[in-house]
């Protein structure tokens, strides 16, 4: 460890600079997950064909209505598939209202797919841009990256405290 | 070491430990320059591409035939189902002090199976060994199209390097699911056995607890409250191997990142299946790359790459033998497989050889795999994989670190093809 206390004089300032940068970043994902909204790309009734009209670069995710239990069935009889995802998580709020995460929309999808998704856990389809879920994650695990930093942050400004006073 | 000297104008003169302070920053700054440069100038050359495949098949065959592959010439769809999408979450950590690291990795990995059915993976994975260094690191790494343009970026201030070798084991079950319900049961309860234990096994003792003690009445409770509990696994792989590496890095005032790594790994394991039949495998990984950013421009150097031997058998008598090259870069993984299935004493006696310690038939196995085997290649969409890694230590030969990192993987199949016997096609029952 005689070498942690050696080089914690010279990294301490670094290290407490990079962990506000860190911060600084995870706060404005954080925020931008908290005020901007996602926009609805396509939307129908459960059942019937969703075209995907035009092209996009955001990531798009497929949302039922209303957000209750019941089997819905996306991909089958349409010619792009939704894409299953565990921490994906059950319920989105959109304008105000609930509605139940079914997956991500295919990243090989093309203008003029269609999707269909059926079953009696839903009246409403919706495909919606992921940009706020998107940047929630992101945020999220940044700040915890910060907090390590952080914890690191404290650890060596102790040690070359330490270090100093020993030295003295 | 003398108190400072306070001179007649109030002022402290400069202390002897400032002029230290210095020169170690200096050499810091020379050292660290050095090796970046030393491994960018290497890393960047073309002979040194040409010379780490070389070096990987070479583990592979210990020095004997040729790596290429010939072309196929018998019409031979396959019939095993693919993986056509991937998504799941990991944790990776590592620990030093006192020259002494070690490191831990879990992770829960569901895909969807070409057949419909699913398959869920869970991977456990641990090292040990020694480590030395000087700098210290304080940056996060960020990857993933999560994050727009700032993916592939490192956001820090930190500089060094660094060298270690570490004894490396893990454990990776298997389960089949016919349903998404299914799998959802699996990969929860397979999540509720991560956490119980990352909570318990911080101490060795304390693992002792976990499996005669919390784990059997966490599962009895999770039975009661008619919560999903572990099944028994289709397979299991058991593996162990050594990896050494060395690294060095510079991340100057948040804005830009350059970091090297030279290195590799060496893995030999078991799986045992659910029919009674095992698998022995074997792997060599390349983890030496370069990578570099400022602010949003981001570049890599050269792809990850790992080739793997598996000997399948039933009872004594060998079954299969294949042969299987991943290629990572940023945004794709590429995976290209040749099997050759034991029919005949000439089948074993080329497969036996490839996997005798002197292998004298790596061009008789390609040969074999034309007349009667399989080759595919398939290749994933991994850019909406989203990882973070925080490095944070302190070291001048000895010293201090920690590397955490969270991973949500998501992953889904570009392409699928196999060799009909003259050119590659496609692989209908994979992507259809």
């Amino acid at each position: 460890m005689n070498g942690f206390v050696r080089i914690a004089p010279i990294s301490k300032w670094p290290t407490l600079a990079s962990a506000v940068l860190v911060t600084i970043l995870a706060v404005a994902y954080l925020i931008r997950g908290a005020t901007i909204s996602d926009t609805v790309y396509a939307r129908g009734p459960a059942g019937s064909d969703l075209t995907l009209a035009t092209a996009t670069e955001q990531r798009l995710v497929v949302l039922a209505a209303p957000a209750g239990s019941g089997e819905v069935t996306c991909g089958e009889g349409g010619t792009v598939p939704v894409r299953y995802q565990m921490l994906g998580g059950e319920v989105r709020e959109l304008e105000g209202e609930r509605y139940a995460y079914l997956g991500r929309l295919s990243s090989q999808w093309q203008p003029g797919d269609v999707l269909r998704c059926s079953g009696g856990g839903a009246e409403e389809i919706l495909v919606v841009t992921d940009a706020a879920g998107s940047a929630r994650t992101a945020g999220v695990m940044i700040g915890l990256a910060a907090a390590v930093l952080w914890i690191w942050t404290v650890v060596t400004f102790l040690v070359a405290r330490s270090a100093r006073r020993s030295s003295l | 070491m003398p108190a400072p000297v306070a001179t007649a104008r109030g002022h402290r003169a400069p202390s002897p430990e400032t002029g230290a302070v210095s020169i170690e920053w200096t050499g810091l700054l020379v050292v660290a320059s050095l090796i970046v440069s030393f491994i960018v100038a290497s890393v960047a050359s073309p002979q040194f591409s040409r010379a780490v495949s070389a070096a990987i098949c070479r583990v592979i065959t210990l020095g004997q035939g040729s790596c290429e592959a010939p072309p196929l010439s018998a019409d031979r769809a396959p019939t095993e189902p693919c993986s056509v999408a991937g998504n799941g979450f990991g944790v990776s950590g590592r620990v030093g002090a006192f020259n002494v690291a070690g490191s831990g990795e879990k992770a829960i990995v569901h895909e969807e199976l070409s057949n419909g059915q699913h398959r869920v993976v869970v991977t456990s994975a641990s090292g040990l060994g020694v480590e030395t260094g000087a700098g210290w690191e304080a940056r996060v790494r960020l990857s993933g199209d999560t994050f727009g343009d700032f993916s592939d970026t490192t956001w820090g201030w930190d500089m060094g390097a660094d060298a270690d070798a570490m004894a490396r084991g893990g454990r990776v079950e298997t389960y089949l699911a016919n349903s998404t319900e299914e799998a959802n049961r699996i990969v929860e309860a397979a999540a509720m056995d991560a956490a119980i234990e990352l909570t318990t096994s911080a101490g060795g003792p304390l693992n002792i607890v976990n499996e005669t003690v919390i784990k059997p009445l966490v599962d009895r409770t999770r039975e009661a409250l008619g919560m999903a509990t572990t099944s028994n696994p289709t397979s299991v792989t058991y593996s162990a191997g050594i990896s050494a590496q060395a690294s060095a890095w510079m991340t100057p005032l948040g804005i830009s990142n350059v970091e090297g790594t030279l290195g590799g790994q060496a893995m030999l394991g078991v799986t045992m299946h659910a029919d009674g039949t095992y698998t022995i495998h074997g792997e060599a990984a390349s983890i030496t790359a370069v990578t570099g950013n400022f602010v949003t421009l981001t570049g890599s150097w050269p792809p990850l790459g790992a080739v793997r031997i598996d000997a399948t058998y039933d009872g004594d008598t060998l079954t299969s033998v294949s042969v299987g090259n991943q290629v990572s870069t940023s945004g794709v993984r590429e995976h290209q497989t040749w099997t050759l299935p034991i029919e005949s004493p000439e089948d074993e006696a080329i497969a036996i050889g490839l996997l005798s310690p002197m292998p004298q038939t790596w061009d008789a196995f390609f040969r074999r795999v034309d007349e009667h085997g399989q080759a595919t290649r398939v290749s994933y969409d991994t850019s909406q994989t989203t990882s973070v890694q925080a490095a944070a230590s302190g070291r001048l030969l000895t010293g201090a670190g920690v590397d955490l990192g969270g991973s949500l993987f998501d992953e889904e199949l570009i392409s699928a093809e196999y060799f009909d016997g003259s050119r590659w096609v496609t692989w209908d029952s994979c992507v259809g």
